[in-house]
Order: structure tokens, then sequence, then C-alpha cells
């Protein structure tokens, strides 16, 4: 050791004994008494309850059946979503608006009469309208403008 | 005298982190290391009380981290760094709670060592001690790790986080301090 040369002599008197002492059996109670006043972490507390369960509590009914709830609620959602989609999409079943299904779509039909004459008007087949007129007895050309 | 080490530092870090032996293994690291870290705490604070207080802090303070210790630091090491700590910030809490100078620390110091009753009765040793406690805080930790507990300058090195040069060089002026101390009471 390169320190010691340079030592000098009052420590070499002194020596590496500081002189300080303890009371007796103190660190053998010092030890004793730590180990006890370690406080309980908190993975200890997990590690002796999952000891402690082995035998897992019964689950009650709901929580049985629970899943299963869970999984036909999703089903029956998922399924609403495509029908949806599919008849606003198509028009397919959708019940028809007719003037009964609703005080505002009756009133727009019944003020929008004329409108549906210049449609029927236009769309007519004019031989099959005066074929109509015939059959019921009326003549067309007997009609003087 | 501590219990024979029955196992080496390697075995005592893989059962600190298995959670299901850690806490029987850091009854062995109380074992193993509480008299090394009070005699590195008592030649600071020089109170065995103060020393017992902060022994028991150092524990439990390691006990409440065990999990952050992943064992790439040595467990000595690790362990002299947290008394360490506490040692100087207890001295640095009594400093502000008495509203002391360093001289007046200095003195408060040596009071504390001529007080002590847990002493063998060497007045040469005491003497000793009161020349130590005129170090700085800083130096004295030095002195005390190389000249007491004959630390290599290496392991100082790891748990002061200074380099072994600084390490020699503050050993050094210690001593002469500690030869003028002397001197001048000659």
């Amino acid at each position: 050791m390169t320190d010691s040369n340079k030592t000098p002599s009052i420590l070499d008197r002194a020596g590496h004994d500081d002189g300080m002492t303890v009371p007796e059996g103190y660190f053998e109670q010092f030890a004793a008494r730590m180990k006890e006043s370690l406080p309980e972490q908190p993975w200890e507390k997990v590690s002796a309850d999952n000891d402690e369960t082995h035998v897992m509590p019964s689950r009650s009914l709901w929580q049985k059946v629970r899943p299963y709830v869970y999984m036909a609620a999703m089903f029956a959602g998922i399924w609403l979503m495509l029908n949806v989609s599919t008849l606003v999409g198509t028009g397919g079943d959708l019940p028809v608006a007719s003037p009964d299904s609703g005080p505002t779509i009756a009133a727009l039909v019944q003020d929008g009469a004329s409108v549906y004459d210049d449609y029927a008007v236009d769309n007519f087949d004019r031989a099959d309208l005066y074929d109509d007129l015939y059959a019921s007895g009326f003549d067309p050309m007997s009609l003087t403008y | 005298m501590a219990k024979t080490r029955t196992t080496d530092d390697e075995q005592l870090n893989k059962l600190l982190r298995d959670p299901n032996t850690t806490r029987r293994a850091f009854g062995e690291v109380i074992e193993r290391y509480s008299q090394p870290l009070y005699w590195q705490i008592r030649r600071m604070v020089n109170s065995h009380d103060d020393a017992n207080d902060l022994l028991q802090n150092t524990f439990i303070k390691a006990w409440n981290s065990i999990d952050m210790f992943r064992g790439e630091a040595r467990l000595s090491t690790w362990l002299h760094k947290i008394a360490i700590n506490e040692c100087l910030t207890f001295l640095e809490r009594e400093r502000k709670r008495l509203n002391l100078s360093l001289d007046d620390e200095e003195a408060r110091i040596i009071s504390t060592i001529e007080a002590d009753t847990d002493i063998d009765g060497d007045e040469l040793k005491q003497e000793l001690r009161k020349a130590i406690a005129s170090l700085p805080e800083k130096q004295r930790l030095v002195f005390n790790m190389r000249y007491y507990d004959e630390m290599p300058y290496e392991k100082m090195s790891e748990i002061l986080g200074t380099s072994e040069g600084a390490l020699k060089a503050s050993y050094h002026h210690a001593v002469k301090k500690i030869e003028k101390y002397f001197t001048d009471l000659a």
C-alpha cells in the first residue's frame, strides 16, 4: 500500500481501530429488530393473496352468464346495423308513405294534387285514355273545342 | 461477529430478485452488512444513537427500493451509497436545525466525541477522532473509508462517484491535515 509510506507516526500509533464500541449484543439485537420491522411490500401482499386463493370462490349466476349476454348483445347490434343500412340503401321492405302515414306527408299529398295531375298527363298514353273513354260510352270526338 | 457467510453476493442478488425469497434474503443482507454500514455511519456522526437511527433508515430505504435494485451494481456499493446519503443528509439537517457554521459544526462534533461513552478509553484514538472532525465533510468520509475500512480506491470510486486520482489526492490532504493537527497540539 503506497499510502503507508506517507502515514505519519501518529496514525501508526493510533492504529486502524477507532476506539468506538457498541453496547453488548447490539448487532445481533439490531438484526433481529430490523428484520421484524421491515414493512410489508405491495408485491408480498399480492403473493400472499395468490397463495390464499388457490380455491377460487364460486361465481354468481350473473357472473356465469354475463359473457354470453354480452356476446348476444354484440351480435344483435351487428345484425341491426347491417339490416338498417340495407333497408335504407334499397328502400326494399320499408312501409311506403301514405297520406295516413302522418299529418305532414298527408298535407303534402293533398297540397300536391296538381303535381299528381301533371305527372299523370305527361305519362299516360293518349290512345289508352281514348280507349277507356270509348269503353265507358263517351265519345271524345263529340267534344267541341 | 457477523453470521458466517453461507451465500455469496451473487446468490444473494438472485434471492433478492425472487419475490418468494426477497424477505429472507434481505434478512441475510441485514446480518451481513449491519456492521460495516454501522461503522461507516458512526464514524461520520460519532454518536451511537444517531448511528443506530441512521442504520435503521438505511435498511428501510434499501428495503423500500429493493425492486429498483437489479443487481447491476454490487450490493455492498448500493448499500454504502444509501448509508452515506443518509449521513450527509442528517449532518446537513443538523447544521440547519442548529443554525451552525462550519466552525460551529466542528465544535459540535468534538463535543459529541467527548460526550461519547461507547469508547474503549484510549485517549490517542479519541484525539484522532477530534482531528478527523476538523476535516471537511467529504474529506472525512474519504479518510474514514480508506484508513479505517481500508477500502480499495476502486470501490471508493464506485461508491462516491469520484475518480480514483481525486480520492488519492483527498486522502493525502486529509493525512497532512491530521499530521498538522497533532503537530499544533504538541
